[in-house]
C-alpha cells in the first residue's frame, strides 16, 4: 500500500486538435508538498483543471484516495467504463483549489467569499469556527471582512483565495500559480503561509508555479512539465541542484 | 401641460398608477436580469412563461370557485390559483432551460438567443391553439370598488398589486443577499467555474434561477390579467418593456431591475400626462428610453464598474 492520495495515470487533454497534455503521470503522497513547474503554456493549469473536472480528459485516469474519480479509455473505449463526475462532486470528496488568477468573487464581501468556501458544510457553528481560524491565520482578512473582495490588493486577494479553499478542510489543496503578478515581498509571505498550512493543518498540497526557485524550496517533490509531457521528476532538493533545471528555470 | 400646473391630487393619482404599472414591470424584469446575471443570455421566452402562468392561474381559479359569488372562499381560491400558477411557471421555466438552452450552453451566444425566440413563438401559438385568441377577464377576488381619498382614487386591486409586488421583491432581495443558496446564486453569476470549485452544483443553481424568475413572472401575469386582460400574446409587449426596464436598471443587477421597472412605469404614466403623448403612442416611451439609456449609460443605472485587480 502506497500512501498516495492522488494519482494521475496517462492523462491526456486536448483542445480541438492540439494536445495540451500528452500522457502525464503524477503521484502525490499524503502530507507532502508537491510542486509542478514549467513555462507558460506547458499545460500546468490544464493539469490542475483536469483533476477537478473543469477540463475533460480525452484519455487517462485520476485516482483520489484510492477511488477512481475520472476515467476514460479514449475514443475506442466502451462508454459504460467511463467515470465522470461534475466538479462539485469531485470537490465534495475532499479536494479544494485556489484557481489561477485567484478567482475571488469580486462583488461579494471577504466574509461572503469565505462562506462560499464552506458551501458544502451545513453546520453553522462549524463554519463560524473555521472563519475565526482563517482570521487568525490571515489577520488582514479580519480587518477587511466587510469589504468587497474586488477592492482588495492582489496579495490580499491571493490570501483570501487560499483561506477560502481551506474553509472546507480539504485533504488535498491545489494551488494554481499563487505568486503570479505579486511583489517579491508578498510572494515570500505567500510561500511561508503555504509551508505553514502544510505543517500545521496537515493538508497535502499540489502547487503549480512558474516561480521555480520558491516552489522547489518549500516542496518535498517536484515535477517539470514541458509542452504537455513530464520531463523530470525528483525530490525538490535534487531538482534545485539539477543542471538542466538550473539552466532552464532558475536562471543560473 | 407641465408638472407644476397639475393639481396635487391628480399628480398623486398618476404617481399611484405609475407605481402599479411599475411594480408589474419590476416583477417581470427580475426574471430577465437573474437569468442574464448567470447565463449572460436574454430569455426571450420569459413573456410566454408569464402568459402561461396567467392561464394556469385562470383555469385553476375558475375550476375551484365562482368569483361572482364573492366571499372569503374566492379569496382563498385566488391565493391557491396564484400559488399553482407560480409552481407551473417555475416548472415550465426549468423545463425550457433543460431542453432548449442547456444543450446550447457551449454554443456561440447567438444560438440560445435564437432558441429562446423559437420557444417564445411556439408557446404563443400553442396558447392560441388551445386557449383561443379571444381575450378574457380575470374576475377580481375582492370587491374592486374605487376608494376615494382626497380626490385621488385607488382601487383595492391596485393596493393588492403594490402589496404583492413589495412582498415579492423584499423576499427576493433577502433571499439573494442573506441565504446560503442566494449567495451561491451570486457566486455563480460572478464566476461559474470557481462557484463549482466551492462545491456548488452550478446546474442546480441555474435551474433555481429559472424557477424563481418564472414564478415571479406568473405573479406578474395574474396581476396583469386582473388589471387588464388575459390573451395569448399578452407576454410580448410586457416582456419587451420589462426587458427594457432590466436594461435601464443595469442588466444582471437585481435592485436595478426593480428600480428600472418602477421608473419605466412612472415614465410611461407621466409621459402621457406631461408630454401629452397620445395613449396610442404610449409604447414609444419605453423604446425611446431604451435608446437614450443605451446612448448615455449603456451599462444601466445601477451597474458599478468594479474592476478586478490583477
Amino acid at each position: 500500500m502506497s500512501n498516495a492520495i492522488l494519482e494521475l495515470k496517462n492523462v491526456h487533454v486536448s483542445y480541438g486538435n492540439i494536445e495540451a497534455l500528452k500522457g502525464v503521470n503524477v503521484t502525490i503522497n499524503a502530507g507532502q508538498i508537491v510542486c509542478l513547474i514549467g513555462a507558460n503554456g506547458a499545460g500546468k493549469s490544464t493539469l490542475l483543471k483536469s483533476i477537478v473536472g473543469l477540463e475533460p480528459l480525452t484519455r487517462g485516469e485520476v485516482v483520489f484516495n484510492g477511488e477512481r474519480i475520472t476515467y476514460t479509455g479514449g475514443d475506442s473505449s466502451a462508454k459504460k467504463d467511463r467515470v465522470f463526475h461534475s466538479t462539485d462532486r469531485i470537490i465534495s470528496r475532499g479536494i479544494s483549489m485556489a484557481p489561477e488568477g485567484r478567482g475571488i468573487f469580486p462583488e461579494m464581501t471577504v466574509l461572503e467569499n469565505l462562506e462560499m468556501g464552506a458551501f458544502m458544510i451545513k453546520d453553522k457553528a462549524l463554519i463560524k469556527t473555521r472563519i475565526e481560524e482563517k482570521y487568525e491565520m490571515f489577520e488582514i482578512l479580519k480587518d477587511r471582512r466587510k469589504q468587497l473582495a474586488g477592492s482588495l490588493s492582489g496579495g490580499e486577494q491571493q490570501m483570501l483565495s487560499i483561506a477560502r479553499a481551506l474553509m472546507s478542510a480539504p485533504r488535498l489543496l491545489l494551488l494554481d500559480e499563487p505568486a503570479l503578478g505579486l511583489a517579491p515581498i508578498i510572494i515570500q509571505n505567500i510561500f511561508q503561509t503555504i509551508s505553514k498550512i502544510s505543517r500545521e493543518d496537515k493538508v497535502t498540497i499540489f502547487l503549480v508555479e512558474q516561480n521555480a526557485k520558491m516552489a522547489l524550496s518549500i516542496s518535498d517533490k517536484g515535477y517539470v512539465l514541458e509542452t504537455g509531457n513530464i520531463v523530470l521528476e525528483d525530490d525538490s532538493k535534487n531538482l534545485l541542484e539539477n543542471p538542466k533545471v538550473k539552466a532552464a528555470y532558475l536562471g543560473e | 401641460m407641465n408638472l407644476f400646473n397639475i393639481p396635487h391630487n391628480e399628480l398623486l393619482q398618476h404617481l399611484l398608477n405609475g407605481l402599479t404599472l411599475g411594480a408589474i414591470y419590476s416583477l417581470i424584469a427580475l426574471g430577465y436580469t437573474m437569468v442574464y446575471g448567470i447565463l449572460k443570455f436574454i430569455n426571450f421566452a420569459h413573456g410566454e412563461i408569464l402568459m402561461l402562468g396567467a392561464y394556469a392561474g385562470y383555469y385553476v381559479y375558475y375550476l375551484i370557485c365562482d368569483p361572482s359569488q364573492g366571499g372569503s372562499f374566492v379569496i382563498f381560491a385566488f391565493i391557491i390559483s396564484l400559488l399553482t400558477a407560480m409552481v407551473i411557471s417555475a416548472s415550465l421555466g426549468v423545463f425550457i432551460e433543460r431542453v432548449a438552452y442547456r444543450p446550447l450552453r457551449k454554443a456561440p451566444r447567438l444560438a440560445p438567443l435564437l432558441s429562446a425566440i423559437g420557444v417564445s413563438i411556439i408557446l404563443m401559438n400553442l396558447a392560441a391553439l388551445f386557449f383561443g385568441t379571444k381575450s378574457r377577464k380575470f374576475d377580481y377576488p375582492i370587491d374592486n370598488t374605487t376608494i376615494q381619498l382626497d380626490g385621488t382614487s385607488i382601487t383595492p386591486n391596485q393596493i393588492m398589486i403594490l402589496a404583492v409586488g413589495l412582498i415579492m421583491m423584499t423576499a427576493l432581495k433577502l433571499f439573494i443577499d442573506k441565504s446560503r443558496l442566494g449567495k451561491a446564486m451570486r457566486a455563480t453569476s460572478q464566476n461559474q467555474s470557481v462557484a463549482a470549485l466551492m462545491g456548488i452544483n452550478v446546474n442546480f443553481i441555474i435551474s433555481l434561477t429559472f424557477a424563481i424568475g418564472s414564478a415571479l413572472a406568473a405573479v406578474a401575469g395574474i396581476m396583469m390579467s386582473l388589471e387588464f386582460k388575459l390573451y395569448p400574446t399578452m407576454g410580448q409587449m410586457a416582456g419587451l418593456k420589462a426587458f427594457i426596464a432590466a436594461v435601464v436598471g443595469g442588466i444582471g443587477n437585481i435592485s436595478g431591475a426593480m428600480l428600472g421597472g418602477i421608473l419605466l412605469g412612472l415614465l410611461e404614466t407621466f409621459g402621457v400626462v406631461i408630454l401629452g403623448i397620445p395613449q396610442g403612442l404610449k409604447d414609444t416611451i419605453a423604446f425611446s428610453v431604451l435608446i437614450i439609456i443605451l446612448l448615455v449609460k449603456p451599462s444601466g443605472l445601477l451597474i458599478k464598474n468594479i474592476r478586478e485587480k490583477v
